[in-house]
């Protein structure tokens, strides 16, 4: 509204004066505005009168009112309405503002209509946002209930396969283990999924090897590229930086779900992993890791859906092969770690990948600390088990005795623990966190405070996988952190790094 | 007996007093919105125990907060309708600091808290709501299916007899 029409409005502004009795019955107009008949009264014109002519009186002279609407028979009138008493007489003015109004009324109609669809957007977000963290915490929850009792199953298939088995039991075990370990899994991978979408997976930032990673990768699919005649082949750019800087687990990760899910739908021919500078620009360098087959390919229609996650739980859902949830893991791991993926596909002849990541490249290539020899099996390492659950108890005895280790003490909880370690002497602690009585983070932070008992090293063994336990855990010093299901040789391994550190 | 009460409508923007005076007064409803500047009066007449009660029902302009509105038009008012909106929290978030301003200003004057929309929600969800927001003494009203719209406006009147 522009000063100058505000004026104009003022200047031209008509008025009407009505002098009525206290009763509101009209003695004079000059109908300036409202025509008005003999005999009437204010409260004919409207009902907005009928409530405001007995309030006025000689204590209460001067009553105002903006902005009324009001309905003729033959106009509708927007009036600043003015009552005054005067010797025994009510006066209304009535000043029509109609044209201000209506200019101002677009203005306030926008303002109003934004400020109603930003308050919809915000509950609509709000109730998605609610509904997301409440799908997270179900599946967290859920897949860390799975692995208790998957890590139970797996640890006792593992010692039923080192026992004396026909062939036929053998090959039939296998096929426990290998589905076994395809839940294992699907469990990871949901749990990597929900850690993401409610931002509580960290990434690493450290050196290493792209060559390590390959190999990796190598030893991994070589088997099945024999199985499946299929050729797998990986191509790494001479200009790739020997050493960079960032998670390797998680490119891994990647890349392994990337040539897996090629192998899946791959009958015949080729896969080839592709590993190329992006840019490259001072310490940063961005890789572009390519993933091709010639398998089945993908129909166009499907193709913007094959990262969803609930694409790919409807196919885990469908009789046929599942695809897992391997893209989705893709997809979330590389924007996690601000990188893009693109796919391109043609159906019968094939899909190609790509994803591109940034690294940071160390100034000079830091040196690999000689490697010390490895220790043998030690039969004095003393290990004290802190574990409530029998079959838990069971499993780390078994694989223990196979390993040769001959002298392990069991507690149920921390309580019973602390006065075992009173009495004797131990090498290494095993740990569950879950625990009655004394849980484990508690016995930890005892065991810490004896000057005693302080340099004990311990091995945590919980199904607990978040974070925050780990981090809670490793504050108070341990020397390996492992979730269950674990493999029996990385508990051996986990046992024996934690006794060379104690000996030294 | 015949007597006359000013019923007044307040509260957020957008929540729907228009639309319950439109609905209750003309029977009529529309999915537009036009705000409503200033105010505008409508009347009703309706028998209520062998009263003859003339509603002069003022339709304010919505505003947040009851304490930035106009006072003259607060002048003389017998009874208060507070309106909010169901389906915006930002309508009932500050409910409570409205009603005190109300009760300290205009004592005497009762005020009746109306949750309209409330056809945007499932029988069984609108309950939860109502509960999980501790708005159980609310009213619900719908001017687009009529639902309660005469209840809200006569219990008032009741009260104001
Ligand atoms: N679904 C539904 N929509 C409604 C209801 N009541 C009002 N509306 C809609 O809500 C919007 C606002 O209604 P109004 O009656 O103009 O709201 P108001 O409180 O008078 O708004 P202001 O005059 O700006 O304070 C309009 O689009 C109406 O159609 C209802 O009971 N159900
Ligand atoms: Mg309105």
């Amino acid at each position: 509204m522009s000063l100058k029409s505000f004026k104009s409005d003022l200047l031209e502004k008509r008025v009407q004066i009505i002098t009525t009795d206290m009763s509101g019955k009209v003695t004079a107009s000059d109908d300036a505005l409202i025509p008005l008949k003999k005999g009437s009264s204010l409260q004919d014109i409207d009902p907005f009168f009928e409530a405001i002519v007995p309030l006025v009186s000689a204590e209460a002279e001067l009553l105002e009112f903006p902005c009324v609407n009001l309905k003729t028979d033959e106009n509708e009138f927007v009036l600043d309405i003015e009552l005054r008493y005067g010797d025994g007489e009510l006066i209304a003015i009535l000043y029509d503002f109609s044209e201000h109004y209506r200019r101002s009324h677009p203005v306030v109609q926008e303002k109003n209509e934004n400020t109603i669809l930003a308050n919809q957007l915000l509950v609509e977000q709000t109730i998605a946002n609610e509904k997301e963290a409440l799908k997270n915490s179900f599946i967290s929850k859920l897949s860390h209930e799975l692995r208790k009792p998957l890590g139970n199953m797996m640890g006792f298939v593992n010692l039923l396969k080192d026992s004396n088995l026909n062939y036929d039991q053998a090959e039939m075990l296998k096929i426990v283990r290998q589905t076994g370990l395809h839940i294992e899994e699907l469990l990871n991978d949901l749990l990597d999924i929900s850690k993401i979408s409610q931002g509580t997976l960290n990434l690493k930032s450290v050196s290493f090897k792209m060559k390590d990673v390959t190999k990796h990768l190598k030893d991994m699919f070589s088997l099945k590229a024999k199985t499946k005649r299929i050729e797998f082949e990986v191509n790494m750019h001479d200009n790739v930086p020997a050493v960079l800087i960032g998670d390797p687990i998680r490119v891994k990760q990647i890349l392994i779900n990337l040539v897996d899910n090629a192998f899946k739908n791959t009958p015949k021919g080729k896969v080839l992993l592709d590993i190329s500078v992006d840019y490259s620009r001072a310490k940063k360098v961005s890789l572009r890791f390519s993933v091709s087959d010639t398998g089945y390919g993908i129909k166009d229609a499907e193709l913007p859906k094959i990262f969803d996650s609930y694409y790919q739980i409807d196919q885990l859902l469908s009789p046929t092969e599942g695809q897992g949830l391997g893209l989705k893991i893709v997809d979330d791991l590389v924007k996690l770690q601000k990188g893009k993926t693109k796919v391109k596909s043609k159906v019968g002849e094939g899909t190609q990948f790509e994803v591109s990541l940034p690294f940071e490249v160390p100034l000079r290539a830091e040196k690999k600390p000689p490697r010390k020899k490895a220790i043998d099996v030690d039969e004095r390492i003393r290990v004290l088990c802190v574990d409530d659950a029998e079959l838990d108890q069971m499993l780390i005895m078994k694989i223990l005795i196979n390993e040769g280790f001959i002298s392990m003490d069991l507690a149920l909880h921390g309580e019973m623990a602390l006065q075992l370690i009173d009495l004797k002497s131990y090498d290494v602690i095993l740990l569950d966190l879950d625990l009655p009585i004394l849980n484990g983070i508690e016995f930890l932070k005892r065991l810490r405070a004896e000057r005693k008992t302080k340099k004990i090293p311990v091995v945590v063994l919980t199904a607990m996988a978040g974070a925050e336990y780990q981090k809670e855990a490793e504050a108070l010093g341990i020397s390996a952190y492992l979730t269950k299901p674990y493999q029996p040789k990385e508990l051996v391994k986990a046992i024996k790094a934690a006794f060379k550190e104690k000996e030294k | 007996m015949e007597v006359s009460k000013k019923i007044v409508l307040i509260g957020h923007f957008g929540v729907g007093k228009t639309s319950l005076v439109r609905r209750y007064v003309d029977s009529a409803f529309s999915e537009d919105y036009l705000v409503t500047l200033g105010v505008q009066v409508k009347k009703k007449q309706i028998e209520l125990d062998d009263n003859q009660v003339n509603l002069i029902i003022w339709d304010l302009e919505g505003n947040a907060k009851v304490e930035n509105m106009r006072s003259s038009y607060m002048l003389g008012t017998d009874g208060f309708l507070y309106v909010f909106d169901l389906t915006r929290p930002i309508t009932f978030n500050n409910l409570n600091e409205n009603l005190e301003f109300i009760k300290k200003q205009y004592p005497k004057a009762p005020v009746k808290i109306v949750g309209n929309k409330a056809d945007l929600f499932d029988g069984n969800d609108l309950d939860e709501f109502l509960t999980k927001n501790k708005l159980e003494q609310v009213i619900t009203t719908s001017a687009k299916e009529g639902t309660n719209v005469a209840t809200v406006f006569e219990e008032l009147a009741r009260e104001l007899l």
